[in-house]
């Protein structure tokens, strides 16, 4: 038997206050979250020397560390939008298994609904390829490039707005009972179908919600996890791996790189999709699952709209996936990925109340960052 | 906001590309040793790694990879609904530009398009897209 000791193992998780939190700064949510997280996982801001987060300021590492007091020896702000915290939670992994760190904080935290910071063309950065050849065609970012894996997705496999529509009334009826889902009234397809078109074929219900938020994640070796408060949630497998920044850049517009990044996490973990009870996967816009379903190998390619007929993603279905309503329902501050290892996690601990997901042993996460330009697969399980 | 969309930055290879398109000319770029085009312009080939590149005319004829009617316009420059596409030249390459010119219903994806050129302002030139019938 190979030693698992060294092994990375989730002890603690937390969200900040969620939905419109006025007065607090991005590093204030994620220092909320990231008290709370240790709370949780019984352990100090003392134990902590490993410390990973992102987009709170430019130095969003060093701003965290100095507003927790720690020193750590060992930080990573790898920036991969809304996957940033799965692959900080491989590389914690990784740096784990090394010796490098013991107990390492994940963490997250943005005013955006606050600040009123959103834009629909999105952050437009300088010195990038999209800078000098698409930023000019005046894109919405991330919406436009979504609308046009949607509409090719409808076009190639004779899929249907409904089928996308599907997707939004099953994140809201697992976030009907979530009291802390920020979009709580119950949605039909009908009301999906009727909201204003922001960029075809996406409609105002196939988006997001804009919150504030934040959160954490405790992760440490399972050695050191054995003793701690609550179940350890161990991390069994990841995968990452980014594919494109500009829109046309895009190397396939239904084939992502999350068939690659789950493939090397499903490999790790000895396990294949038919072994996972609880899905998580990151729905910046409805079309994301169903891409993402294909490509993570739960359906074939071109089968998504098929697989989820009958309400199986719905409270209640066969096929429990975005147990906390979603980036759709729940919350979504800007970068969601933290919130789908937050649920996992809860749902494999057995912690989701009416939510919860009967002998859940296996969750897998993934995380999409940009516009399908990163992916991160992670596969937990409870012993 | 109050914003007219932000003009390319012609830093780099990007300049070549845009200065042949204020003069009508739809450029992207070829290897001289395996003979494979691509967009936009690097300092390599992306398949066979070779820095002997030079940018050649493209056909400026292809098909719609996909598109999307955007409803909601965030510059002050550009009236909605307008239409956002990815195009994939002949040659293999995608880029993203606009099509124009046409009724946002009565387009598909695979439809065949064509470039024209878009006067924007200060001397830029957009390569933008209409049904290739009606070239
Ligand atoms: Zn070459």
């Amino acid at each position: 038997m190979p030693n698992k000791n060294r092994e990375a193992a989730i002890v603690g998780v937390a969200e900040s206050d969620l939905g419109a939190v006025p007065g607090k700064s991005a590093t204030d949510l994620a220092v909320q979250g990231s008290l709370r997280a240790l709370q949780d996982a019984g352990l100090r801001v003392a134990d902590v020397d490993a410390v990973f987060t992102a987009n709170l300021s430019r130095f969003s590492a060093i701003q965290l560390s100095e507003a927790l007091g720690i020193f750590p020896a060992y930080v990573d702000s790898t920036l991969t939008g809304g996957s940033s915290f799965e692959m900080h939670l491989r590389h914690a992994a990784a740096a784990i298994k090394a010796g490098y760190c013991e107990v390492a904080l994940i963490a997250y935290g943005s005013a955006q609904r606050s600040n009123r910071s959103r834009n629909i063309a999105g952050f437009l950065e300088s010195g990038t390829s999209a800078a000098q050849y698409e930023n000019v065609f005046a894109p919405l970012y991330p919406i436009s490039f979504y609308a046009m894996v949607a509409q090719r997705y409808l076009h190639e496999y004779g899929a249907r707005s409904e089928d996308l529509a599907e997707v939004a009334v099953a994140a809201r009826s697992w976030a009907e009972h979530n009291p802390k889902a920020f979009a709580r009234k119950p949605l039909t397809v009908d009301e999906v179908m009727a909201a204003p078109v922001v960029s075809s074929p996406l409609k105002v219900s196939d988006c997001c919600l804009v919150t504030d938020g934040g959160g954490a994640v405790i992760v440490t070796s399972r050695e050191r996890a054995r003793d701690l408060a609550k179940t350890p949630i161990n991390v069994l497998g990841h995968g990452e791996t980014t594919t494109h920044d500009a829109m046309s850049q895009v190397p396939d517009l239904l084939r992502h790189g999350s068939a690659e990044s789950s493939k090397r996490a499903f490999a790790m973990a000895g396990l294949t999709p038919r072994d996972i009870d609880v899905v998580e996967i990151y729905d910046a816009f409805t079309i994301n699952v169903l891409v993402g379903l294909e490509n993570l190998g739960f359906c074939k390619y071109g089968e998504a709209a098929d697989f989820i007929k009958g309400g199986r993603l719905r409270h209640g279905g066969d096929f429990p996936l975005n147990t906390q309503g979603g980036g759709l329902s729940y919350c979504h501050p800007g970068m969601f990925g933290i919130f789908l290892l937050i649920e996992a996690v809860r749902q494999l601990r057995g912690e989701s109340g009416p939510r919860q997901v009967a002998d859940a042993k296996h969750a897998l996460c993934h995380a999409t960052g940009g516009i399908f330009s990163a992916h991160s697969t992670i596969i937990l399980g409870v012993q | 906001m109050g914003l007219e969309r932000p003009l390319p930055e012609t830093n780099g290879l990007a300049d070549t590309f845009w200065k042949a398109a204020g003069e009508e000319t739809l450029l992207i770029q070829k290897c001289r040793t395996c003979q494979h085009h691509q967009h936009y312009a690097r300092p390599l080939c992306l398949r066979c790694e070779s820095s002997d590149l030079e940018m050649v005319p493209a056909s400026g004829t292809g098909v719609v990879a996909s598109y999307t009617v955007i409803h909601r316009s965030p510059y002050t420059d550009i009236t909605t609904p307008y239409v956002l596409a990815l195009i994939r030249l002949e040659e293999g390459v995608t880029m993203l530009s606009h099509i124009v010119e046409t009724d946002p219903s009565s387009i598909t994806c695979d439809m065949r398009v064509a470039v024209k050129f878009a006067p924007l302002r200060d001397g830029v030139k957009l390569p933008v897209f209409v049904p290739a019938s009606e070239v």
